[in-house]
Parts: structure tokens; C-alpha cells; sequence
């Protein structure tokens, strides 16, 4: 294990332990906060899933959902912004100075969406997910697969999460 | 002409069906999904290749490069599908069926043989147990396997076993015909009336080949980073050689081989497209627009809002940056937006939209480079490209040093009157 990982696992541990008697002096009810270690968990461990009251629990905690944002961008590979589009109506296309991302209606299945993921530079580390801040707040993660000759091609429900949130204007979008 | 009905491909757990194939938008890459679900399995990545050109064959059977294939189990691995797609892919095409079943299992080359595969036993062993829950008639059934000299039953479930050297021994046993266009390729390796063809080629690579020698690696090696786009790296490669004699001759014969294939600006087609409100001061999501070509300027009263540019290409690979600078050309430390723009049929589109309408004075500038490949790695040429003026000696130096790697540069600017 590299010495910043465990240094990483030490602090995690007490922070949860922080955490963990925090809760136990909090009245059940009353604002409890959603622990940095899961929030850690879930930024940086691809095949990680979050409890299922997850989303709920980071809407009623604002300095966590600010501390998930944070962390998130400080690892990214690449930030896609929300738009402020003259246009109305759905993104199909955003574009970031690391890569492109392009969604595209499936003709065999109108019920299904494929997001394909373009590296700019094809030498680069290729990104292992994709989160997606909907403008509603809550976050969505996406493992990515591997990627071929600098891409990625994901198929999505159309009407799902996360191809709902990319082609929103007002939602970004994080590739790490 | 007669087509089979179902096609299953033969696994190792049991019969897998191809339930269906459908043409998916060429821009996306050919996918094998799970039952008509979203989740198309890890094997898709090389349903793509058997299917699109170089290497893949549907493409030069049917003419459409990306297609989604439903299966009704998972296929995890190998390439022991391809015949079963293949003759599916031949049903799609030709669009009749003859209610036969066909269960398959091999793979196909580029020169449309079909190829042993791995675990047949196992795969009839797995049929057998499957096959009472099938509901298909024996007598209007056959299986297709690789003619290899494994021992293998004559009959499995009571269908026949047929062992196939190529595609065309599968259709002959299936009672179907290969399109002629798909068979070509194959015609031409197989025809001894091509000798004299084949001859001239071998010709052709003995020349090569003394060429080779006397080149020794560089050029093999020069033309691979051409061929795949690395061109900072040729660059780099050609200056080192050319700093001594012999390494200068051969970099001067190899780049007079580019100057040959450098495509020209005829084949390039710029076109655009520019969106102004329409009855109102700003930009505004629910608007209404009015759209006009795109020209060289706009002096218009109405604040633009959207501007796309498409460029195709007919003579080569086609790459471009499109840059916004809100203040001018060159003006600022770099544009404030650079776009790749995203993959067209034969070409590339951009669409920029303006969070804040461009003011007078404003530019836009789009730089469109074409060549053998698409170029990848690092560009370090778009910066004089992208922010010099036309006539200025730094971005007539950018032209040319992308001239001498085989590359061709057109530009279009638009102007904010």
C-alpha cells in the first residue's frame, strides 16, 4: 500500500470515528450529517454503491453536498460546465478542452440513448467515471468502460437519470 | 432467395438467439445488446470491428457501418458468434425468410473463411440439453461448425451437422446466396485468373522491399506515426534525421512522398449556418430565431446567438479548432472558447452558442486540417492558426509546417460588424 494511501485510510478512520460518536450524541431526527468517509467512498471508488437514501440525505446536508462537490472537481479529468444555451431544448453535444461528449439517439431503440465519451489527447489516462450534478442537486455516477482508440460508447434509457440531466442545460458534469 | 428465420449462436452454455438486428446511426459504434435492453455487453467492442471497415466484413457486405444486434443470453467472450451474425446479418439484407434454424459456431476472416474454434463438443452437449425447451423442428434445422479434423457427431438433437470451410460452403448448405458485392474480395483471392495480378503485386513488393532496405526502419517507421495522426512526433523524427547527410536524403524522399498524397483545398466543403433573435434584443431559451447561411460577417441590429459551421471532407482525414475571440482576433491571452467540434458523416460540425451575443469587433475563426489520418497527440501548431492574421508571416509558417508533414489547411473567419 503507498504511504499517502494509508496516511488517506488513516484519516478516513477517524473522521468516521468523529463521525460515528457525533451520531450518537445527535437526538435521531435532528439534522444528521452524511459521514466524509462515504462521501470519499463514493468520489474515488469506481464500483462503489451508495445507500439507497443517499440523495435524499445529501440534499438535507448542504455542507456535505458542498464538501461531494469538492471533492469531485478537485479530481476531475475534466469539468463540463453547465451551458447558458440561447437555444431551448435538449444538449446532445458538450464539449470541454479534454474531451467531447455527444449524446446520440438510438435508431434501433428510440427508447435508448448512447453517450459517447471523445478524448481530445488519445495518451492521456482515460477517465474510470463520469458524475453528472442534475440542476435539481442530486449527483449520478456513471462507471465508464474501457476506453478504444480514445473513446467510450455507454447505452442509456433515454428517458433514465443521467441522459435526462446531460442533455439539461443547467446540469454539469465531471469525468475523473 | 431463401433466408433463415432464427439464427442462434452456439455456446458453451447453451444456444444464444439472435433476436434481432437493427441499422443504428453510423456515428456510434456497433453494439451486441442483452435482450433488447440498455446494456450492451463487453463484446461489443469486437462486434464492431467484425462489423465496420478496414477490418470488418458486414460493412462491405451492406454498405451501413454501425448496427445494434440483440442476443437473448450473454455472450461473454471470443469471436465463435461471427458466422452465426454473419448469416444473420445476410437474413437482415435480404429481408425473407425459409423458416430453417440455423445454430452456428466459428469465426470469420477478412477473406470470409471460416476458422476452428474452440470447445464444439461442449457447445453440442449444450444444445442437446437445450434444445427440447427450443420448439424447433429438427428436420428444418442444421448446425454449421468449422471443417476441422476434430471427430464430431453426425447429428445433435437429431439436426445435421455440417462442417464449413467458408461462408460460401455455409450458404451452399443453407440453401442462400452471397450478395455479389460482399463476394468480390473473396473472388479476387480465389480467381487463378488474377495470376497475372498477383504476379505484378509480388513485383510490386520486391521493389518495395529493396526500397525497405535501403530506407532502412525510418520510413516504415515515419509512415506509421503518419498513418496514425502522430504528427509532432514525424516532426520531430524528420528534423532529428535531417541534421546529418543520409538521414536528410532519405527525410527529403520521404517528404516529397507527402507533398504527392498532401490533399488539395478542393476537396474541402465549408458551410455554415447563423442564428439571430428574431424580435428580440437578447438571446433568450424560449425565443424564436431566424437562421441564414453563414458569410464572412454579420452587420446586423439582431444579437446572434448560435453559429454552425460543417465541413466535409472528400479527400482525406478532416480535424479542426474553432475559436471565439469576443474581442478581436489575437486579442486577449487565448479565445475565449476552442472547439474540436464533434464527428459528421465525412467530416466534422461545430455549434457554438453564445452565452453572451458576440459584439462588434468580434471573430470567429475556424481552422480545418485535413490529411491521411486523423491527427492525435499534440497540436501545438492551432495556436498560430487559430490567433494570426491571414497574411502574417506566422501563420503562413504554421501553413506550411503542416504542408510538409502531408497536411492540408483551410480556414474560414467570421467578423462581428
Amino acid at each position: 500500500m503507498p504511504a499517502d494511501e494509508f496516511i488517506i485510510n488513516l484519516a478516513l478512520a477517524a473522521l468516521d470515528a468523529d463521525h460515528q460518536m457525533r451520531e450518537l450524541l445527535t437526538e435521531p431526527g435532528t439534522g444528521r450529517r452524511v459521514a466524509f468517509p462515504l462521501l470519499y467512498t463514493y468520489a474515488t471508488n469506481v464500483a462503489f454503491v451508495p445507500p439507497a437514501d443517499f440523495s435524499a440525505r445529501l440534499a438535507d446536508d448542504p455542507r456535505a453536498a458542498a464538501d461531494l462537490q469538492r471533492l469531485i472537481a478537485n479530481r476531475a479529468f475534466s469539468h463540463v460546465s453547465s451551458l447558458a444555451a440561447a437555444a431551448s431544448g435538449k444538449v446532445l453535444r458538450r464539449e470541454t478542452a479534454e474531451a467531447v461528449l455527444t449524446l446520440t439517439p438510438s435508431r434501433a431503440n428510440p427508447a435508448h440513448v448512447y453517450l459517447r465519451i471523445e478524448l481530445v489527447d488519445a495518451a492521456v489516462q482515460a477517465p474510470a467515471q463520469l458524475f453528472v450534478h442534475a440542476s435539481d442537486g442530486t449527483w449520478h455516477k456513471l462507471p465508464l468502460p474501457a476506453f478504444t482508440e480514445a473513446a467510450a460508447q455507454i447505452l442509456l434509457e433515454a428517458d433514465g437519470a443521467i441522459a435526462r440531466a446531460l442533455s439539461d442545460i443547467a446540469a454539469e458534469a465531471y469525468l475523473c | 432467395m431463401l433466408i433463415p428465420s432464427v439464427v442462434y449462436i452456439l455456446t458453451t452454455k447453451g444456444p444464444v438467439r439472435i433476436q434481432r438486428i437493427a441499422e443504428e446511426d453510423p456515428a456510434v459504434r456497433s453494439v451486441i445488446c442483452l435482450d433488447g435492453r440498455a446494456q450492451s455487453l463487453p463484446v461489443s467492442a469486437a462486434y464492431d470491428a467484425f462489423v465496420r471497415r478496414p477490418t470488418g466484413v458486414i460493412e462491405r457486405l451492406t454498405g451501413h457501418a454501425a448496427y445494434r444486434m440483440d442476443v437473448s443470453a450473454r455472450i461473454d467472450d471470443g469471436r465463435s458468434w461471427q458466422l452465426a451474425a454473419f448469416l444473420a446479418h445476410l437474413g437482415l439484407l435480404q429481408g425473407t425468410t425459409n423458416g430453417v434454424c440455423i445454430f452456428a459456431t466459428g469465426e470469420v476472416d477478412s477473406q470470409l473463411d471460416v476458422r476452428a474454434v474452440d470447445e464444439v463438443v461442449r457447445k453440442f452437449d449444450a444444445l442437446a440439453a437445450a434444445f427440447p425447451d427450443l420448439a424447433v423442428d429438427p428436420a428444418r434445422a442444421m448446425i454449421l461448425v468449422p471443417a476441422t479434423e476434430t471427430p464430431l457427431p453426425a447429428r445433435v438433437a437429431g439436426i445435421p451437422v455440417y462442417r464449413v470451410a467458408s461462408i460460401d460452403e455455409a450458404l451452399k448448405h443453407a440453401g442462400l446466396e452471397m450478395p455479389n458485392a460482399a463476394s468480390a474480395g473473396k473472388a479476387v483471392a480465389a480467381n487463378p485468373t488474377r495470376r497475372t495480378s498477383v504476379l505484378r503485386l509480388a513485383g510490386a513488393a520486391l521493389v518495395i522491399a529493396a526500397l525497405m532496405f535501403w530506407f532502412g526502419l525510418d520510413l516504415a517507421r515515419w509512415a506509421g506515426l503518419s498513418e496514425r495522426g502522430r504528427l509532432l512526433e514525424l516532426e520531430t523524427e524528420l528534423a532529428s534525421a535531417e541534421q546529418h547527410t543520409g538521414g536528410a536524403m532519405r527525410a527529403a524522399i520521404y517528404r516529397k512522398w507527402l507533398a504527392l498524397h498532401t490533399p488539395s483545398g478542393d476537396g474541402i466543403d465549408l458551410d455554415g449556418q447563423i442564428s439571430v433573435a428574431d424580435g428580440s434584443e437578447k438571446c433568450v431559451s424560449d425565443g424564436t430565431f431566424r437562421t441564414a447561411p453563414l458569410t464572412s460577417s454579420f452587420a446586423g441590429a439582431q444579437p446572434v446567438c448560435e453559429i454552425t459551421i460543417r465541413s466535409i471532407s472528400s479527400s482525406g482525414a478532416l480535424v479542426g479548432r474553432l475559436a471565439y475571440w469576443p474581442d478581436g482576433l489575437g486579442i486577449g491571452a487565448r479565445p475565449l472558447r476552442v472547439m474540436r467540434g464533434s464527428t459528421a458523416p465525412s467530416g466534422r460540425i461545430w455549434n457554438l452558442t453564445f452565452e453572451h451575443p458576440p459584439q462588434p469587433g468580434a471573430v470567429l475563426r475556424l481552422i480545418v486540417i485535413t490529411g491521411v489520418a486523423e491527427v492525435h497527440g499534440a497540436q501545438p501548431w492551432y495556436a498560430d492558426l487559430l490567433g494570426e492574421p491571414l497574411d502574417s508571416p506566422v501563420y503562413a509558417a504554421a501553413v506550411r509546417r503542416l504542408d510538409r508533414l502531408g497536411y492540408h489547411v483551410s480556414v474560414q473567419d467570421w467578423h462581428r460588424d
